[in-house]
């Protein structure tokens, strides 16, 4: 039997939203790198967990993309889906004061060494 | 009560699709092969949802996503250009290689539209009409058909090509 | 985007990319360590977030129809008798002239669905087709051998005393499978079953996930 809570989103229908949203290739997920996986685990876990919302990161997403595409005409071949996903992560975190901007700086610092 | 396909599930699965069919078309460029088919199918289904967002889903949303519908519009032009190369391209010559760089620079543009959309506006479209009227909004997309003279009111086959 | 949804916050301003990919990988390690470091994140967590959306649990309006059929005895006739009406009632029937047709997957017999197009998949129920689904290979070898393709390729044993049928998809007719349930499921409610069914069981190089994968 089905059970409803309220009018509020099954967990199955956000998955499904989200996932309808990702670019595919031929029904795949594209991730051309490693760090492109980890950033979209990083965010959709820290959604899941409730740390962030979504919906706010999807519109900084696109906020972000809407911006450099206006600037970049005739770049598109530098475009990185994922690249924006990691900076709008970032910034969410930073203004959700989930994370310092002193830590992050510190960190990619020593992350560059390795 | 389960739900059902929604407007933003039917445009976004259009974006695969139009994707789908270029994928292919390029997959068979790989092998040698310029089949036009795909590209005619691309073209079809490219088209007509392009006129699907203008008439029907953009004016419905411009009130509340002014400048990003704006943007969208602009990117559209840039979409019907590259097609447009593509298609006479295609039609013309046989150079595979002036082929593949001409998919891959109108797949591109649609990847960097897409996402706009995808994450941007579609996912709003239920909370910003509400269930009638988003319901009413897909049932008129999916029957909705380009009439054969519709161009892309964006285009500019006179601007500088940027790809 | 709307000034209302950055109120307080200001607009993001575009990083000068291309960044490399060794400055986002360290980006990304770092704000993964610092994640990890402060509880807000395990790698198992991540891992596993990933590893679900990309099995595509789902495709969701297949899954839905599979989970119905497997709790509503009627619709399961219905679904059978005709395909492309029984999802028209869960709101599910994308392109016009989409003809559908679900087979049943028993004890004794099962199904496996092939084509070589993209555009023979059953788009509506089962989202986009696999990249290995399109390669004439896979269907040459599955029409010729199909036990030992699945079992070569999709790690799927079929006992000999099942039958196993092909099905070849047209653009005239679509098929999907509708896969057995899984056992230990009887108490599952029509969501939870159908966050069982992938989009593999319903091409039928797969069995829907074990009740165990729920939790």
């Amino acid at each position: 039997m089905n059970e409803e809570v309220g009018n509020a989103p099954s967990e199955l229908t956000v998955r499904a939203r989200i996932a309808a949203m990702l670019p595919r290739k031929s029904g795949e997920l594209v991730f051309e790198a490693p760090w492109e996986r980890e950033v979209f685990g990083m965010a959709i876990a820290l959604c899941e967990k409730g740390v962030i919302s979504f919906d706010e990161l999807r519109w900084r997403v696109v906020a972000a993309i809407s911006a450099w595409e206006r600037a970049n005409r005739g770049q598109e071949d530098k475009f990185r889906f994922y690249a924006f996903w990691l900076d709008s992560l970032e910034r969410l975190l930073l203004e959700r004061g989930v994370l310092k901007d002193s830590e992050l700086k510190v960190g990619r610092r020593e992350n560059q060494s390795d | 009560m389960l739900d059902t396909e929604t407007i933003e599930l039917f445009l976004q699965h259009a974006h695969r699709r139009i994707e789908g069919w270029l994928i292919e078309f390029e997959e068979k460029l790989d092998e040698g092969l310029v089949e036009l088919p795909l590209l005619e199918s691309a073209r079809a289904e490219l088209r007509r949802h392009m006129y699907v967002e203008e008439k029907l889903v953009f004016p419905r949303a411009e009130h509340k996503f002014k400048e990003v519908v704006a943007l969208l519009l602009e990117g559209h032009g840039f979409i019907w250009d590259a097609a447009e190369k593509l298609w006479s391209e295609a039609h013309r010559q046989q150079d595979i290689g002036s082929l593949k760089k001409s998919t891959q620079a109108l797949a591109r543009l649609l990847a960097i539209h897409s996402a706009e959309e995808d994450m941007g506006i579609y996912p709003d479209l239920l909370d910003l009409l509400g269930p009638a009227a988003s319901a009413e909004l897909l049932r008129s997309c999916s029957v909705a058909t380009a009439p054969q003279d519709w161009v892309c009111s964006a285009r500019c086959a006179t601007r500088p090509p940027t790809i | 985007m709307s000034e209302a949804r950055y109120k307080g916050s200001p607009l993001p301003i575009p990083q000068q990319y291309p960044l490399s990919e060794e400055e986002l990988t360290a980006r990304t390690k770092a704000l993964q360590a610092l994640l990890i470091e402060k509880g807000f994140l395990s790698s198992d967590m991540i891992e596993r977030v990933v590893s679900i959306y990309e099995k595509d649990i789902g495709p969701l309006l297949g899954a839905r129809v599979v989970a119905r059929a497997w709790v509503d005895p009627e619709f399961k006739k219905r679904l059978l008798a005709d395909a492309t009406k029984a999802c028209a009632e869960l709101g599910i029937g994308g392109m016009q002239g989409e003809h559908m047709v679900c087979l049943e997957n028993t004890p004794k017999v099962r199904h496996v669905v092939c084509c070589t197009l993209c555009s023979c998949y059953p788009w509506p129920v089962l989202g986009l087709p696999p990249n290995w689904y399109k390669y004439p290979q896979y269907r040459s070898r599955l029409v010729a051998n199909p036990r030992q393709t699945l079992r070569e390729d999709f790690g799927l044993s079929i006992p000999d005393d099942v039958e196993v049928h092909v099905w070849d998809s047209s653009a005239e007719i679509r098929y999907f499978v509708l896969p057995q349930r899984p056992s230990g499921t009887e108490k599952l409610t029509e969501e939870d079953l159908a966050k069982l069914v992938t989009r593999d069981s319903m091409i039928g190089v797969g069995d829907p996930l074990p009740p165990s994968s729920l939790s």
